[in-house]
């Protein structure tokens, strides 16, 4: 029997993973008599949070820390939060006065209706969605799994990502923070290697967004 | 009176005729006997010479002559005849029993009626045992008076309570004192009573007791009155009449002979003169005799006796007993005790209010009708007393006082007579002692039932039973759809309804219509061929004639064809007083038993080159399914069709029976003649007769009866099929194409009356889980109409494409909860081919228009349960009822939580099957971490 190398087994194995949960995320069926919005926010946190976990305990029998859910392995890693963000929103502002960003830029009403609940929606709802993107994207692709193509490895899980959204809910102008996040935060956690700080990134990115649009409306 | 007249007419025919024949026998004039040829004619030549000169026929006189002999006898008696209303009187009901006398002199209303009520356990004798009210008169046993006090008792109070009324005092005066033979015979001496012998039509005249008159002749010698005549004996003329040469010789011979019976007047005895009033010897009394005997045998007659009768005549009313006291008597009188016997009011001349006093009532005067509460087994009678317009042999002028009875039945007995003068005759009169009693015996024999024929409604049932169709054929095969006979039995005369008559039917099975029947009626209800065979109001049955070979055999009928069942029904109606009426009637019905069967087919069109028109061909045999046990509904109705095969309007028909050991067929369609020419069809059969076509063109529900009659041509005996064919609107019927996901709802249990249960679901309503496609099918009604439809369905209005033809397998695009339902729409769109409509058109004149599309529609319901308690019916069904029973929020995390560990199991499984090689040296720092 031909024996491969050990990497290149893990490597398979993570790309399975991978697959089998964005598959699986994708493909569970929906059921009827439960709230749409519950059950996509179980299969996010099931499929894209606690499955990538699991995966690196029980079968890579790795620390959590191999998907960025660890402190930075750079001194100064929260510098590159900030000039991500500004740069990102740069990015945005960019797109936002030359093209149609705005035109349909979903915000709940409820939010859009109270400061407070914006906020509320803003920490949770936002925070919770782009934790679950950071951990599997980022952590769980980028890091774990194309980690051994370093900066490339950005681009690809962008790729990936914008594939996913296109999948999923198709990419509309409304898409665009959700994909310049995702391209900084690949940038932070490349280069702090812990998803915790592009987290915090692509959160503010979002949230900056959304504030945006929601005081241009 | 008309008779009267007759008898007038016969008697100066007679005369007339006497007086010619004596005219005949008057001595011809001496001219004729001495004077040129004398000659004598005889009598026959001088009656002859009469007879034609006054056209006179000896027939027809003698014929005159010999009824006037007799007419003394042709009597005409007084009759009553007594009718009832209503005929058919039911219990408790009033009913009317009016008399209609006839041969009575006196007015209708001046006749006395006695009525008489027997009811029914009140027969004559001990009145132990009886029911009290049969002792009417409260005295002795039952006798025809307490019968005639039953009914006086109703006409004289008319259904007063006596109850009411205060016998303490009577002030009415409403006596009355009855006259014999009638209320108007009055200021007459003489009532003469008579009974007549009907047999030789004989007056009776009734009497205590009588003596004939006598003459004082001696012992061997009777009182006579004797003719005598003298005979002169011609002598013998020898010489010239005219020169005589010697005297005739003349001589002279007396006889005598006994002409009648001498009058006895006082005390003296005489006869009309020229006759002799003699006593005679009876040796010679009754022939001619000599002088020589006359003085020798004869003796002068000079005293006598007159005879004497006591005379009798009675009223046959009501007393208050059978020996107590007769009302209507000379009294006149009716007093308090008299009125509380009778139950009428002391205070009230006229209880009844019927404008007679209350005697009067009770001896019956001018009471025409007697109406009373009718109960099962009453009989009636009347006794009326009148003056006939027989006169009486009597020197006065009496009538015959007579009664008429209600069926004219009193035979006379205790015979008599006696002889008397009257104005100078002796006359014989006959003569009875019958008494009182004697003519009451009379009556229970004229009693008459309401319910008797001639007398209203006859005490049998008036049954007809009929049963259709006219020509069933028995069906030997396992199919068993043979047709089904409907026999119905109807009563014209109950008084019951129909519910509380009892029917037993018989049904009975030969070779032939008129011998040979064998009773298999518990044979068919143990086959199933017959529900039951008698009940309450069971007026009707069905006879399934499936009567195989098994059934056949033992009677012996095995290939007998035809058959002949003989359908009897026997109906009876009981009341309550234990009398009960039956009636029987049956129908005999001819039964084809052949194996052979008329099969229909569906039809095909096409041009012919020809002639330019289109013509059918048969195609594939429809209503020709069966289903040994059917399942669904669809099934049981297609084995209907093997019955009664149902077609759609404007359906060509082609309809075939195997010609096999059969020839000359001929077909009807309703009765019309059907023929298959070769401008309908090119088909062979068509053309050998033994097919044939026709257009249902009628309208849903009418009914055509193919019927074909063919020769056997082993027998030569005819053989009949029949076959039945209903135009129906189509339907459709949706039903399940998989039962384990959707199925029929269940309603309940039908329990027939044999005690077995049947399953009862609905049509329009099924049931599925939460999970699992809805899987439908449709089945047209006919059958054989699917393949002319185009279908569309619709699931909440969402359309649905079928699986595969008349069936649709849809999945819900969301899975709707317990309870929610599914309207499932199905439309499907019926025509015929152009062709067919060309052919319906050219052959049968139907047009185009005629021949539209229809449009069946269908909706149907499915609901979406909650799982039954966990039953074995199948795992996919277990599995889907355990899946619908848990939460939702369960089954999702469960369904996940299963996802994700047999996502991590694979990746694990196919991570640790790998192969896996020593790790290479660190590379790039996208390796550091692994």
């Amino acid at each position: 029997m031909t024996t491969m190398m050990l990497s290149k087994k893990r490597f398979l194995a993570d790309g399975l993973a991978v697959l089998l949960a964005l598959s699986a995320y994708y493909l569970f069926p929906v059921d009827a008599k439960l709230n749409g919005v519950t059950q996509s926010i179980v299969l996010g946190v099931a499929f894209l949070g606690i499955l990538p976990v699991l995966y690196v305990r029980m079968i890579r029998k790795e620390s959590v820390s191999a998907i960025g859910l660890g402190p930075s392995v750079r001194r100064f890693g929260w510098l590159s939060v900030p000039l991500a963000a500004v740069s990102a929103l740069s990015v945005l502002y960019l797109l936002v006065r030359y093209y149609p960003v705005g035109e349909g830029y979903y915000l709940p009403s409820l939010a859009m209706s109270s400061f407070p609940i914006f906020l509320l929606y803003e920490v949770f709802a936002v925070g919770m969605i782009a934790f679950l993107y950071e951990v599997f994207f980022r952590g769980f692709i980028q890091l774990l799994w194309l980690g051994r193509y370093g900066l490339s490895a950005v681009f690809f899980q962008f790729a990936i990502f914008s594939a996913f959204l296109l999948v999923t809910d198709g990419i509309f102008w409304q898409s665009a923070p959700l994909l310049v996040a995702a391209l900084s935060s690949g940038f932070i956690a490349s280069y702090t290697r812990s998803i915790y700080y592009s987290w915090a990134s692509g959160w503010l990115i979002l949230f900056l967004a959304d504030a945006y649009f929601l005081i241009s409306k | 009176m008309k008779s009267t007249n007759m008898r007038w007419k016969k008697f100066a025919s007679s005369a007339l005729s006497l007086t010619v024949i004596v005219q005949m026998m008057v001595p011809v004039p001496a001219l004729a006997l001495f004077g040129g040829k004398p000659k004598i004619p005889s009598a026959t030549q001088v009656a002859k010479e009469l007879e034609q000169r006054y056209h006179v026929n000896q027939g027809s006189v003698q014929e005159i002559s010999e009824a006037f002999n007799v007419s003394g006898n042709k009597k005409t008696p007084p009759e009553v005849n007594i009718f009832f209303s209503p005929t058919d009187p039911k219990e408790g009901e009033k009913i009317i029993a009016r008399a209609f006398p006839i041969l009575f002199s006196n007015p209708s209303d001046q006749l006395y009626y006695t009525w008489y009520l027997k009811r029914k356990g009140c027969d004559l004798g001990s009145a132990g045992g009886a029911p009290a009210y049969c002792n009417a008169d409260g005295s002795g046993g039952i006798t025809v008076n307490d019968w005639k006090v039953a009914a006086a008792r109703i006409i004289a109070t008319d259904g007063a309570d006596k109850a009411g009324f205060n016998y303490g005092s009577d002030t009415d005066s409403d006596g009355y004192r009855a006259e014999y033979g009638g209320n108007n015979q009055v200021n007459t001496t003489n009532d003469w009573c008579y009974m007549i012998d009907s047999n030789n039509g004989t007056l009776y005249e009734l009497i205590s007791s009588s003596s004939s008159q006598s003459f004082s002749c001696a012992a061997g010698y009777t009182a006579a009155c004797v003719y005598g005549t003298d005979t002169i004996n011609p002598g013998t003329i020898t010489s010239d009449p005219n020169n005589p040469t010697s005297d005739d010789t003349f001589s002279n011979t007396s006889e005598y002979y006994v002409a009648g019976t001498p009058s006895c007047s006082g005390s003296t005895a005489s006869c009309p003169s020229p006759m002799q009033t003699r006593c005679v010897d009876l040796s010679i009394a009754n022939t001619t005799f000599t002088e020589s005997q006359y003085n020798s045998l004869t003796s002068s007659l000079s005293s006598c006796t007159g005879g004497s009768t006591s005379q009798k005549c009675v009223h046959l009313f009501p007393r208050t007993s059978a020996s107590g006291l007769q009302f209507g008597d000379s009294a006149g009188t009716f007093g308090a005790s008299d009125e509380f016997f009778w139950g009428t009011n002391p205070n009230d001349a006229d209880t009844a209010d019927n404008g007679n006093k209350d005697e009067a009532n009770v001896v019956g005067l001018g009471q025409e009708t007697f109406e009373w509460n009718y109960q099962a087994g009453d009989q009636i009678g009347v006794v009326v007393e009148g003056t006939s317009i027989m006169s009486t042999k009597h020197d006065d002028s009496s009538y015959a006082i007579m009664w008429a009875f209600s069926k004219n039945d009193c035979p006379v007995i205790n015979k008599g007579s006696y002889s008397t003068t009257i104005r100078g005759y002796s006359v014989s009169i006959p003569t009875t002692t019958m008494s009182e009693d004697d003519i009451n015996a009379c009556l229970p024999k004229n009693l008459v039932d309401p319910l008797q024929g001639g007398q209203g409604k006859s005490q049998k049932l008036d049954i007809a039973v009929s049963a259709t169709p006219d020509n069933p054929t028995n069906d030997q095969t396992a199919e068993k759809t043979g047709d089904v006979i409907a026999a119905t039995a109807s009563v014209t005369n109950s008084s019951r309804p129909i519910s509380e008559l009892l029917y037993t039917w018989q049904v009975e099975v030969s070779d032939n219509p008129v011998t040979g029947f064998t009773d298999i009626t518990a044979d068919l209800v143990t086959g199933g061929m017959l529900e039951t065979s008698a009940g309450n109001g069971l007026d009707s049955i069905l006879v399934a004639l499936n009567m195989d070979t098994a059934f056949l055999t033992p009677l012996g009928l095995l290939g007998t064809d035809p058959l002949y069942l003989r359908i009897g029904s026997t109906v009876k109606e009981n009341f309550s007083s234990g009398v009960e009426r039956t009636g029987k009637s049956d129908v005999i019905v001819r039964v084809s038993n052949t194996t052979k069967k008329i099969v229909a087919y569906s039809t095909s069109a096409s041009l012919n080159a020809v002639t330019g028109k289109y013509r059918v061909s048969a195609a594939a045999p429809i209503c020709n399914l069966f289903y040994p046990n059917p399942s669904t509904a669809s099934e049981a109705m297609e084995n209907l069709n093997k019955v009664a095969c149902r077609v759609v309007n404007d359906e060509i028909v082609g309809v075939e029976i195997d010609p096999t050991g059969l020839s000359d067929f001929s077909w009807t369609l309703n009765g019309i003649p059907l023929s298959c020419t070769d401008a309908v069809s090119g088909d062979g059969a068509c053309a050998a007769g033994n097919r044939v076509f026709f257009a249902a063109t009628g309208g849903a529900g009418e009914t055509y009866t193919l019927q074909v009659n063919a020769t056997n041509t082993a027998t030569g005996k005819s053989v009949t099929l029949s076959r039945t064919f209903q135009v129906v609107d189509p339907e459709v019927s949706i039903e399940s194409a998989d039962a384990t996901i959707v199925w029929p709802k269940y309603l309940g249990d039908y329990t027939a009356l044999d005690g077995t249960t049947f399953a009862d679901y609905s049509e329009n309503t099924f049931e599925k889980y939460v999970t699992g496609n809805i899987k439908l099918k449709a089945k047209f009604i006919p059958s054989f109409v699917g393949g002319l439809s185009s279908r569309s369905w619709s699931v909440d209005g969402e359309p649905v494409t079928e699986s595969v033809p008349f069936e649709i397998d849809y999945a819900p695009a969301v899975a709707k909860t317990v309870g929610d339902l599914y309207n499932i729409q199905f439309s499907g769109s019926i025509i015929q081919p152009e062709e067919k409509r060309f052919a319906l058109r050219d052959i049968w004149g139907v047009e185009a228009l005629a021949s539209a599309e229809r449009v069946v529609t269908k909706s149907v319901q499915a609901e979406v349960m909650e799982p039954d308690t966990i039953m074995a019916s199948g795992p996919k069904k277990f599995f889907a009822a355990v899946s619908s029973y848990l939460p939702a929020s369960v089954l999702f995390s469960f369904k996940l939580i299963a996802t994700m560990a047999l996502l991590l199991f694979t990746v694990g499984f196919v991570f640790s099957l790998a192969p896996e090689a020593a790790p290479a040296r660190p590379g790039r720092r996208g390796d550091r971490l692994s």
